[in-house]
């Protein structure tokens, strides 16, 4: 029970500005002095309305955006880095071991097949194909992708469709940080709740979650902690 | 983490008055693909050459993990084991397939040039791997003893791959592998690119102008502008957050689909 | 001294026997230095190609300017000089260069290969085992055996001083890839001395293995190419080959037709309009040889059969 509270990410005085150069120089402030911790088997949720920079947040924890100023420090096999800092290298570490991301969009590959994408990251960390295999096998049943479909690359999927490939792509591989970015945005009742159960199954094991949900129902049914991201930038 | 694979620091190159490209750093680690792009005339290519061996540069250095003695300048070396290096653990991807071909032998013995460059003097197995490669970057047997006049741009630039993959090179460099290839041979060229990389666990340094191409293959990119490395990073933090006027005209200038 | 009564009986049978105004072997002095200064350094480095000073000859290249230059700077008014094209001593090639070193040099001359101290070739090797005393010239067309790959000289010469060989049997890989077996028959590339790839010129390839640990001293000569090489009398020879397609040299199921040898280089030569053909012996003087001796073969060409083009 005690490694269930430890701390798994660490966030303090975080600030994100965007310089549109091509623009004459336009500065676009996103936020300031973001600070909050999640521990293993917490679930934070950020709020606010949209445009506050909630995405954006997300981004910058999963080191896709730089940050102006602040930390973000990760517990990575055990120890602590800071990703604003954390060399290219590190990063990808990081990225392929601890840290988990679901896009709100699926980013499709040419020519691969759904099964091929979702086992990728487990072949990546070295398993063997067909382990790979059954576990993605596993995953697209649990998230009602049919069958007939696992062939077939996802370019032509519906949104729901891609959505639920683009969680099976990350949740095959136990990260002990998850980033979530409205994951069941486009899904209906069914596949909503099969998307909150595999999630409340991961936070369960000891995964630490921050996300946004704009969904209430989701929110009360994944969320442990709140965290809100406008109030944040008004107080600052 | 291990060993650094290829250094570059601070290199430069003139040609005359003319600027090739100016004070470039950076490592490639084993198994990294990093990518170069800029525009047509930012010293893409010249660099390529600078660190590929093909081109001594005016100033700084390029080091190569070699096998045997580790890290060392590559045109400190000498010619034989350049050449060994280059026959060896490079691998190196030409535009234009026809430049990193032999267009008057067969697809078989292009492939199986560089084993019998290494020593390989028995038919049967030389034979063998070309077959092998020749499915692994789906070329059908039926074209092993065919001359690569015969084949398409798609054809030519994988069986270039094969020819370069077949010796498991350590390093490749690749010259706008992509281009000039229609859209649906390009993905195909890239789905492999992709997989034999990462398979083999090869580090790569791919040149190109396309940042669709780099989003998909490379781990790291390298912005170049005016012969300078105006960024570099993560491939996805420089295209979704790019920092420098020039990457941010260059990823808004993308047109949508 | 009989040194000099030696040189008066040369230089008076020298006045009797060549043409008024020429050169002794038609070439200049100065010429002949340098192609002996080049011959030198081609034996010294086995299988390396030299470049020299090729000199306009009477006759234009590709009729054996290359060999005649190495002749004309070797020969000696002692030599007996026999000359031979594709194995025979009567042919236009063969006949027209002994009259010439006849004419300018006066030398003897010789169809019999163990009386001749010099043979110039044109795509044999005689069939006779060659002695430590004789030397071979051969005429070379295309000495380079990487050209047909790599037209650069400059790559290939490079190539050479880093043993980069494996080009090279990316010729014979394709031989078997598009035959099933080395097909390459004349000029089959050899690698003299463990270091250098050469080319044999033209002989076929049954020819090959008399090159390897040959007594005789083996000259090269390419006259429009300008390259001479050399095998030292004693040297390793071999035929490049793959491990699971070792070399192997032509045979025939037929005897010569005239000496009924079996284990000569055998010519086809076709005796009418249907077909009929008969085998001899490439090598004239061999076969005369043997039938001074009083081995006989088959005779007349036999009559055609559809087998035999089977």
């Amino acid at each position: 029970m005690e490694k269930i509270k430890d701390d798994m990410l660490r966030i303090s005085n975080l600030a994100k500005t965007f310089l549109l150069h091509n623009q004459g120089a336009k500065k676009l402030p996103v936020f300031q002095n973001i600070s909050f911790q999640v521990k293993a088997g917490e679930c934070l949720v950020l709020t606010g309305a949209s445009g506050t920079g909630k995405s954006t947040l997300l981004r910058a924890i999963y080191a896709n955006y730089l940050v102006q100023s602040g930390t973000i420090n990760i517990r990575h096999e055990n120890k602590w880095v800071d990703l604003a800092s954390a060399s290219p290298h590190e990063v990808l570490d990081i990225r392929k071991k601890t840290l988990g991301y679901v896009s709100q969009f699926l980013r499709v590959i040419p020519r691969i097949s759904t099964i091929d994408l979702v086992c990728e990251p487990l072949i990546v960390q070295g398993k063997l194909i067909k382990q790979a295999k059954a576990q993605a096998k596993k995953l697209l049943n649990k998230l009602s992708i049919p069958e007939s479909l696992w062939d077939l690359p996802p370019a032509t999927f519906s949104g729901g469709e891609q959505q639920r490939v683009n969680i099976a792509r990350t949740l095959i591989q136990d990260y002990p940080i998850l980033l979530l970015d409205e994951p069941t945005a486009s899904l209906d009742e069914n596949n909503r709740d099969a998307v909150i159960e595999l999630i409340n199954e991961a936070r369960n094991q000891g995964t630490a979650i921050v996300g946004i949900f704009h969904d209430k129902y989701v929110r009360e049914r994944i969320g442990t902690e709140v965290f809100n991201v406008e109030l944040q930038k008004k107080a600052a | 983490m291990t060993n650094v694979l290829l250094s570059a620091k601070n290199l430069s190159h003139h040609y005359g008055s003319q600027v090739g490209c100016i004070d470039i750093n950076f490592d490639i680690y084993p198994g990294e693909v990093l990518g170069v792009v800029g525009e047509s005339g930012s010293g893409k290519t010249t660099l390529l050459k600078n660190i590929s061996g093909l081109l001594q540069p005016s100033s700084g250095s390029v080091k190569f993990d070699t096998r045997v003695d580790g890290l060392k300048d590559i045109y400190l070396l000498s010619e034989p084991e350049r050449r060994l290096l280059m026959r060896t653990d490079w691998g190196i991807v030409f535009q234009n397939a026809r430049d990193g071909l032999r267009m008057n032998v067969s697809a078989g013995a292009n492939v199986g040039e560089r084993l019998m460059a290494i020593g390989a003097r028995n038919y049967g197995d030389i034979r063998n791997e070309a077959t092998d490669w020749l499915q692994n970057v789906e070329i059908g047997l039926e074209r092993i003893d065919h001359y690569p006049e015969t084949f398409s741009g798609g054809m030519l630039q994988r069986l270039q791959i094969a020819r370069n993959l077949v010796t498991k090179p350590r390093l490749v460099f690749m010259d706008e592998p992509t281009s000039g290839l229609d859209v649906s041979v390009q993905a195909r060229l890239l789905d492999l690119i992709r997989g034999l990389v990462s398979q083999l666990g090869i580090a790569c340094i791919i040149v190109s102008h396309d940042l669709g191409v780099m989003r998909l293959l490379s781990n790291r990119l390298i912005v170049m502008h005016q012969g300078r490395v105006v960024e570099q990073g993560l491939t996805d933090q420089v295209l979704d957050d790019p920092q420098h006027p020039y990457t941010q005209l260059l990823v808004s200038s993308i047109l949508p689909v | 001294m009989t040194a000099i009564s030696g040189e008066q009986k040369k230089s008076s049978r020298l006045k009797e026997k060549t043409l008024d105004g020429y050169n002794f072997a038609y070439l200049d002095d100065q010429t002949k230095r340098m192609i002996r200064r080049a011959t030198l350094k081609a034996v010294a480095i086995p299988g390396y190609q030299v470049p020299f000073g090729s000199r306009e000859m009477p006759l234009p290249f590709g009729w054996g300017t290359g060999g005649i230059q190495v002749t004309a700077s070797i020969i000696g008014i002692d030599d007996t000089l026999k000359v031979i094209d594709q194995g025979a001593d009567d042919t236009t090639n063969a006949v027209n260069i002994r009259r010439f070193f006849a004419k300018t040099a006066g030398v003897e001359t010789t169809e019999n290969t163990s009386d001749a101290s010099i043979i110039q070739t044109r795509h044999r090797i005689p069939e006779a085992k060659l002695k430590s005393d004789q030397i071979i010239v051969y005429q070379v067309p295309i000495p380079e055996p990487l050209r047909w790959i790599e037209p650069r000289e400059e790559e290939t010469r490079k190539m050479h001083a880093l043993t980069e060989y494996g080009v090279m049997h990316v010729g014979l890989y394709e031989n078997i890839a598009h035959f099933g077996k080395v097909t390459t028959s004349y000029n089959y590339p050899v690698q003299v001395n463990d270091h250098y790839v050469m080319s044999p010129s033209p002989i076929p390839k049954f020819d090959n293995p008399k090159m390897d640990e040959m007594p005789a001293l083996q000259l090269f000569g390419a006259g429009r190419e300008k390259r001479i090489y050399a095998v030292p009398p004693y040297t390793k020879v071999k035929s490049l080959d793959f491990e699971d397609h070792p070399f192997e040299i032509e045979s025939w199921s037929e005897c010569c037709a005239l000496c009924g040898s079996s284990s000569s280089f055998l010519d086809e030569v076709i005796t009418d309009d249907k077909g009929s053909r008969m085998f001899v012996c490439s090598d004239s003087n061999f076969c005369a040889n043997r039938r001074a001796k009083g081995h006989k073969g088959p005779g007349l060409p036999r009559k055609f059969e559809i087998k035999d083009i089977e």
